[in-house]
C-alpha cells in the first residue's frame, strides 16, 4: 500500500483518481490547508512530524474501519510532513461511494478520526517563536487512564 | 525511547537509549529513567506507546519490558 505521507505537495487529483470508479457516483474530498491566523497570531508556516510507522498503521486502521462501516466506499488519505507553506495542502481525504450520503459520511469519519488518533504533530511557526498544537481530545478512542501526568 | 514534538524539543533529541535497566524492568521504571534524564518531561502531557500500540493505562505501565521493545512518548496530537 502507498504511504499515507509525503514530504512534498499532495496531489489531490491523483488521490481522487485512486478511489474513482464507474460504480461510485459520488466522491467527497476534504482538503486541509495551512491557515495564516491561529488565535489571532500570524502564522508564517506550519511544520508537521509523525511517528511514521505507527501513524501509517493508524491511518490504515481508520481506512479499514471506514470500509467496514460503509462497505461500498473507497477511501484514501494523504498527509504532508515537514514544512507546509501557507495556503498549501497539509492533508487530503477522499471518499468515493455509490451515493453522496456515504461519501460525505466516510470522508468526515476518516478526517475526524485521523485528527484525533493518528500520531501526527503540527507546529505553528510565528515571527517570534513556535508552538506545538495539541488536541485535548487526542487518543479519545485509546486508554485515557494511561495519560500522564 | 522515542520522543516527539514538544517532548523531543524539551529533551533536545528524538531518542533516549535507556541503559542499566534491570531484567524484568517495567515501563514505569523506564519512564522514571526518562524523567531523571529529561528535566520537565512531565510538563508536557503524553501517552505511552509500546511497539506502536497505545499502552492500556496503569496496567500497561506495570508490565515488564522485553528486549528490543520500542517505547514512544506521544504528546497530544494535531494532525490535519
Amino acid at each position: 500500500m502507498e504511504s499515507a505521507f509525503t514530504d512534498g505537495r499532495i496531489d489531490v487529483d491523483a488521490l481522487v483518481r485512486s478511489v474513482a470508479s464507474d460504480e461510485h457516483g459520488a466522491i467527497c474530498t476534504f482538503v486541509g490547508t495551512a491557515r495564516r491566523h491561529s488565535d489571532g497570531k500570524e502564522v508564517r508556516e506550519l511544520r508537521y512530524e509523525a511517528y511514521v510507522p505507527m501513524a501509517e498503521a493508524s491511518i490504515a486502521d481508520i481506512v479499514a474501519a471506514a470500509r467496514e462501516r460503509w462497505p461500498q466506499a473507497r477511501v484514501a488519505a494523504r498527509h504532508r510532513l515537514g514544512v507546509c507553506p501557507l495556503g498549501e495542502v497539509s492533508v487530503a481525504v477522499v471518499a468515493a461511494a455509490p451515493h453522496r450520503d456515504e461519501a460525505f459520511a466516510a470522508c468526515r469519519f476518516v478526517i475526524d478520526t485521523l485528527k484525533a488518533d493518528a500520531p501526527i504533530w503540527k507546529q505553528e511557526v510565528f515571527r517570534d517563536g513556535t508552538a506545538w498544537v495539541g488536541d485535548p481530545r487526542s487518543f479519545r478512542a485509546g486508554p485515557a487512564a494511561g495519560r500522564s501526568p | 525511547m522515542l520522543l516527539f514534538a514538544g517532548l523531543r524539543e524539551r529533551a533536545g533529541r528524538d531518542e533516549l537509549v535507556l541503559d542499566g535497566l534491570p531484567a524484568g524492568a517495567t515501563v514505569e521504571q523506564a519512564l522514571a529513567q526518562a524523567r531523571a534524564r529529561v528535566p520537565g518531561l512531565d510538563t508536557v502531557a503524553f501517552v505511552v506507546a509500546r511497539n506502536r500500540r497505545l499502552l492500556p493505562g496503569a496496567d500497561g505501565r506495570r508490565a515488564a519490558l522485553a528486549e528490543g521493545d520500542e517505547l514512544a512518548l506521544l504528546p497530544p496530537v494535531s494532525g490535519g
